[in-house]
């Protein structure tokens, strides 16, 4: 071989190993770039999954804040409504704890504005009106028996004839009229006439007393 | 001729060598991305979320209390002026209603 044909070879070989580097540095760079495609697009979908779990974080924190408000102000206002609630529940009490002290001392005579004895004397009339006996018997509280004797008096006058029970009644005023087999009663006390009223008219004293305040 | 061939073996090895560690580069790049997006998921999912509207429930909250308490005075300021005047009316009407 000569030195020519030597060179000519040397330089073919060298065509071919720079070829085989080149295809070779082609495919790792070609390698390269597709890892780091891909990598960004890891990056790029994990950024938008972390931006939806904030998202959803954020309004299920808002929906639980919201929520929990909400519950605070019902309790809030369910409390206020007790405040008030209570607060003309304790009036209307002091109220009828007021109407009964005074039923008390009427009945106890001492009150100049009103006479016991007349209030029994027409309870007793209304009673055995009600009940139409032509004999009827009162029954009132043990230290209201001589007045119940005197409106005994009164009205076997006025053609009622009537006596009284020696049995006392737990009562703080008033008269039962009942005859005398004591098959029927007519109740017309200071206790029973109270709570009657009570149940009849609470809804219009409660707007008595509250109803300006709204 | 086997110089030829022996030049081309070492080329088509040296070639191998350069791709072999393109791919553990790429394979690295790959696991280093994912560590990188599992940090951006924890990081999400751990990162505490401020919601800045509690104040004010607070101080609605202690507003419909004072409301109800003056409102509570109110009515025991009114009714104490009418209560004198309520009780001689009930007191009448009990005794003398029918």
């Amino acid at each position: 071989m000569s030195e020519e044909e030597v060179v000519s070879i040397d330089r073919e070989s060298q065509a071919i190993i720079e070829a085989i580097m080149k295809i070779a540095k082609d495919k790792a760079d070609a390698i390269r770039k597709e890892a780091e495609k891909r990598a960004k697009e890891i990056i790029e979908s994990a950024k938008r999954e972390a931006e939806e779990i904030l998202r959803s974080r954020r309004e299920r924190a808002e929906r639980e804040m919201r929520e929990e408000i909400s519950r605070r102000r019902s309790a809030a206002e369910v409390e206020a409504n007790q405040i008030i609630l209570r607060t003309k529940s304790k009036i209307v009490d002091e109220l009828f704890r007021r109407i009964y002290k005074r039923l008390v001392d009427i009945a106890d005579g001492n009150d100049p504005n009103w006479n016991y004895e007349e209030i029994l004397e027409r309870y007793s009339i209304i009673g055995a009106n009600a009940l139409g006996e032509k004999e009827v018997l009162l029954m009132g509280r043990g230290k209201d028996k001589d007045l119940l004797e005197k409106v005994a008096k009164k009205l076997s006058s006025k053609g009622i004839k009537a006596s009284v029970d020696d049995r006392g009644i737990p009562t703080i005023g008033g008269v039962v009229v009942r005859d005398a087999k004591d098959e029927k009663r007519y109740y017309n006390t200071f206790d029973g006439r109270l709570r009657a009223y009570k149940e009849m008219k609470e809804v219009e004293i409660i707007e008595k007393l509250f109803g300006e305040v709204s | 001729m086997p110089r030829l061939v022996e030049a081309i073996m070492e080329a088509e090895e040296e070639a191998a060598k350069i791709i072999r560690e393109a791919e553990e580069e790429a394979k690295r790049m790959l696991e280093e991305a994912e560590a990188a997006a599992k940090e951006i998921l924890e990081e999400a999912r751990n990162t505490p979320i401020e919601v800045s509207i509690m104040a004010d429930v607070e101080r609605e909250v202690q507003e419909i209390l004072d409301k109800a308490r003056s409102k509570a005075q109110e009515l025991e300021r009114l009714s104490a002026e009418k209560m004198e005047d309520l009780v001689e009316e009930i007191v009448r009407e009990v005794l003398e209603g029918e």
